[in-house]
């Protein structure tokens, strides 16, 4: 090939993006390459545990040691230039440990026995070591209860493996006991008396002779727990079927975040497992665009209801219940008070966290304007304010865009005292009438210092009603805190997106920036009443966590969603009729005392199928506004309920199917997609869902 | 910035070792194919890389980008390859530099985005070159024959379709 070399390297790149939606084959042997370094290099990861279990002793025999570390520094390297930056290493398990609020912290029970056989250095007048134990001096560590270092599935499970650790000679000379056998308890307490009979520490020149391998036998049978995959979904229940006799009503909040999606969307390209919880069907459907109808002069809805025949069940309907929010043109949005409240702890360091965060804020920076000012806190340790608030004129502009292109990451999370700072900085620089919001973006494990869930969420919840809203911008995955995340955006008047790439970015920030930012309408419940003379069940599908009590609904108090500018909620009901044979409520006997199952009532003549009410405050509101809308319309067949019904139903069996919902059986990925693929049009999100459910297939 | 005080970083194990690869292989194969000219040398090279990457994973300073990092590497691995096999070339510093300059810090699906923003600013009978000789996988006298021109115009047509790439991809690097 006589190409250039530049110009065979985008010869190879077009190669590779043409084959980029195939995985990436990582070879077996590879694979098993890595294993075997891994097993040497998994003894590392055993030190900060079994330093941190032993630390005492530890700190207090590398006192003893100095003399022998100072020297023998100059001659811990590794012939093979292999050598791992001790600190670093020994630090970040116990940071991740110290974050993760469900990991178990990794003190040693007092059963733990620490088992070291020498690799003392040896003095002078000691007895000469076997070479064996001088070189590979064993140490057995029971591992810590539930952890398990890195052994990822793909490659059995490391444990009970023979593990090497290199280490150098600083670590050996700080944990060097001549050829004693003690539990750790007792090795701290020995090694916080005096009285430690240790050998002479004068270093011999033999001490050249070790090297930094060592070994640490981990028991079989500890129970690993998953360090990486610690994304914490919260459990849903979906809403069980009811009727109307006995539960005419079924009232919930709207959800118009749509993080569910892109966490998914996520998942598939990653190619990983999704987690049946962390599937808000809502959220899905709600990240599509549909053509709503939009509201009629000032009204701030627009309602759009529909019944169709269900796909996965033939005697059955759909019911779309759609509300279309106002839309705000860009030049007659308020200003706005933001304050980017940013986690650039140790774990954002990560192509597609802090870069992407970085940029994705920047592209924010500049869609707003003079009517905008901006801080930036960021929350790593302790919390910082990096960008005190500035107006967002050209200059302000410039200074917010290099204070964001400066952060770096390092450090440890205490959201907790981050976002307090935060909202004072909100509160202070308060715009009447206008865009108050906190703008949270973090990668996950929201790590709340000494403050409880409850009492964050109490302060999310008492500045929302002092009209500062809260956003939360979910990064990366790992130790992603879904769970928390969507529960303070909810509790905050908020809105939580995901974001993956930058094309998400520019969706959220720039395509719907003034849905993001504007807020049409707080506290947004809706609900349905069913007529039991037409419908004979119902239940609602999505809004796992979104439901609310019959009594809720015109209680004011009760916090709900809220609704931006242009943004649409999309609700799916499955209606059994009256008349039809359903299998949804399996017969029971006859009742011994009463004399009919069903209790009587009157039931009033009417054609409708059921009545939407929806209650709603304006943004600075108290008072909550009811409308109400009666549904009449005649089902349709599916294939003519129109693309966006269509489409959606698509999204919402891709959520049901995920959540293991009884839509499985009878839906098979092919049958989705090709519905989906059908109705998909040119809309470049609505292709890119039908090309990640045939990677689902 | 009292943030950056002190870095911890995430642990390196072995599954973030294997997500790095994974995230950053297919750019690694397109450079590695570039410097060894033949796609087994360079699976054999990229492998090797690895496992000495992965061995001294400890000097990887995670504040850097681990692509930028393993370019590195592979550049140090192929020029031991090239010592012990003389017949061989290394490419030289100012090659080098051009190549490095059409990665920025970012993973595959970043660097592949990017790409697909400078494919779509090429004129049309250049992307349809492309795609229909990549994305289709035609050899360029097939691709010839469905857009209805000649190979030797057709392989023209490519070499300045890539060569408008590699400007577009090494211009387009983000403001910071």
């Amino acid at each position: 090939m006589t190409m250039k070399p530049e110009d065979h390297l985008i010869d190879e790149l077009l190669k590779q993006q043409a084959e980029k939606d195939q995985p990436v084959e990582i070879p077996e042997s590879l694979k098993k390459a890595l294993a075997e370094e891994e097993s040497q290099k998994s003894r590392s990861y055993m030190w900060p545990i079994l330093l941190s279990s032993a630390a005492v002793a530890t700190v207090a025999l590398y006192v003893v040691s100095q003399p022998i570390v100072r020297k023998s520094n100059i001659l811990a390297v590794n012939e093979s230039e292999q050598m791992i930056a001790p600190e670093q290493e020994m630090r970040a398990p116990l940071e991740k440990l110290a974050r993760g609020k469900e990991a178990k912290k990794p003190t040693a029970p007092s059963s733990r026995r620490m088992r070291v056989l020498a690799a003392e250095a040896l003095s002078d007048v000691s007895a000469p070591v076997p070479d064996e134990s001088v070189s590979r001096p064993n140490i057995s560590v029971p591992t810590p209860e539930g952890l398990d270092f890195g052994a990822g599935e793909d490659f059995g499970n490391g444990l009970g493996d023979e593990v090497v650790a290199k280490l150098s000679a600083e670590q050996l000379a700080a944990i060097s006991i001549s050829e004693s056998e003690v539990s750790v308890d007792a090795f701290v307490s020995q090694a916080n008396s005096p009285s430690v009979t240790r050998r002479q520490n004068k270093l011999s020149p033999k001490i050249q002779t070790l090297t930094e391998r060592r070994r640490i036998d981990i028991p079989r049978g500890a129970k690993p727990l998953d360090l990486r995959r610690g994304n914490q979904y919260g459990t849903l229940v979906d809403p069980k079927w009811a009727t109307p006799l006995e539960a005419p009503l079924s009232t919930f909040s709207v959800d118009v975040d749509t993080a569910s999606y892109t966490n998914f969307r996520r998942s598939v390209t990653d190619g990983q497992g999704i987690h049946p919880d962390s599937v808000r069907i809502e959220e899905m459907i709600n990240y599509f665009s549909y053509d709503y109808a939009q509201p009629k002069g000032d009204a701030a809805f627009g309602f759009d209801t529909q019944l169709a025949t269900c796909p996965w069940e033939k005697d059955h309907l759909l019911a779309r219940v759609a509300i279309q929010g106002k839309d705000v043109d860009a030049a007659e949005r308020p200003g706005s008070n933001l304050v980017f409240l940013l986690d650039v702890s140790g774990s954002m360091n990560d192509s597609r966290k802090l870069p992407l965060l970085q940029r994705s804020m920047i592209l924010l920076l500049e869609q707003l304007d003079e009517r905008d000012s901006v801080s930036i806190v960021v929350y790593a340790g302790r919390d910082a304010v990096v960008l005190e608030p500035t107006r967002l004129t050209a200059e302000g502009r410039l200074a917010a865009i290099k204070a964001m292109e400066t952060l770096q990451s390092g450090g440890g999370t205490n959201g907790g005292a981050g976002i307090k700072r935060a909202y004072e900085l909100a509160t202070k620089n308060f715009v009447k009438g206008g865009v108050n919001r906190v703008l949270l973006a973090t990668d996950g494990d929201f790590n709340v210092g000494t403050t409880s869930d409850q009492a964050l969420v109490d302060l999310v919840k008492e500045k929302s009603s002092a009209g500062i809203y809260l956003s939360v911008l979910g990064l990366g995955s790992g130790n992603l805190n879904d769970r928390m995340l969507e529960s303070i955006s909810n509790d905050g008047n908020g809105n939580y997106f995901f974001i993956d790439s930058d094309r998400e970015a520019r969706n959220v920030f720039f395509k719907k920036l003034t849905g993001t930012l504007v807020t049409i309408a707080k506290d947004v419940k809706i609900q349905i009443e069913f007529n039991p003379g037409k419908v004979q069940a119902y239940r609602l599908l999505g809004y796992a966590n979104r439901q609310l009590k019959a009594e809720d609904f015109n209680n004011d108090k009760v916090d709900a969603g809220d609704i931006g500018a242009g943004h649409t909620v999309t609700a799916f009901y499955e209606i059994v009729p009256v008349g039809v044979e359903s299998s949804i409520r399996p017969k029971v006997d006859q009742l011994k005392y009463q004399i009919e199952n069903t209790p009587k009532r009157k039931v009033a003549a009417s054609n409708d199928w059921f009545t939407l009410k929806l209650r709603h405050k304006a943004p600075d509101g108290d008072k909550s506004i009811l409308t109400t809308q009666f549904v009449v319309d005649d089902p349709v067949a599916l294939t003519q309920a129109g693309r966006d019904f269509q489409f959606a139903t698509s999204v919402l069996m891709t959520g049901m199917k995920l959540r293991g919902m009884d839509v499985a059986k009878s839906m098979s990925w092919e049958k989705i997609q090709q519905s989906a693929e059908a109705v998909s049009g040119d809309d470049e999100a609505r292709v890119e869902f039908v090309e990640l459910i045939k990677k689902l297939k | 910035m009292q943030a950056a005080a002190h870095n911890i970083e995430p642990v390196m194990d072995r599954e973030r070792f294997t997500d790095l690869i994974t995230d950053h292989h297919r750019g690694l194969t397109a450079y590695a194919t570039v410097l060894a000219k033949s796609q087994s040398t360079a699976n054999d090279l990229l492998q090797d890389s690895y496992i000495v990457a992965w061995k001294s994973v400890g000097k990887f300073d995670q504040s850097r980008d681990f692509g930028c990092w393993l370019r590195g590497v592979i550049r140090n691995k192929w020029r031991e390859h090239c010592r012990r096999y003389k017949r061989e070339t290394v490419l030289d510093d100012d090659v080098l530099e051009r190549l490095e300059a059409v990665f920025i810090d970012e993973p595959d699906n970043e660097l592949f985005h990017r790409l697909s923003d400078c494919r779509a600013k090429l004129p049309d009978l250049m992307q349809e070159a492309i795609c229909c000789t990549y994305d289709e996988g035609r050899t360029s006298d097939d691709a010839a024959d469905v857009l209805k021109t000649s190979a030797s115009a057709l392989r023209k047509r490519l070499e300045r379709a890539r060569s408008a790439l590699r400007e577009c991809l090494s211009q387009n690097q983000p403001s910071n």
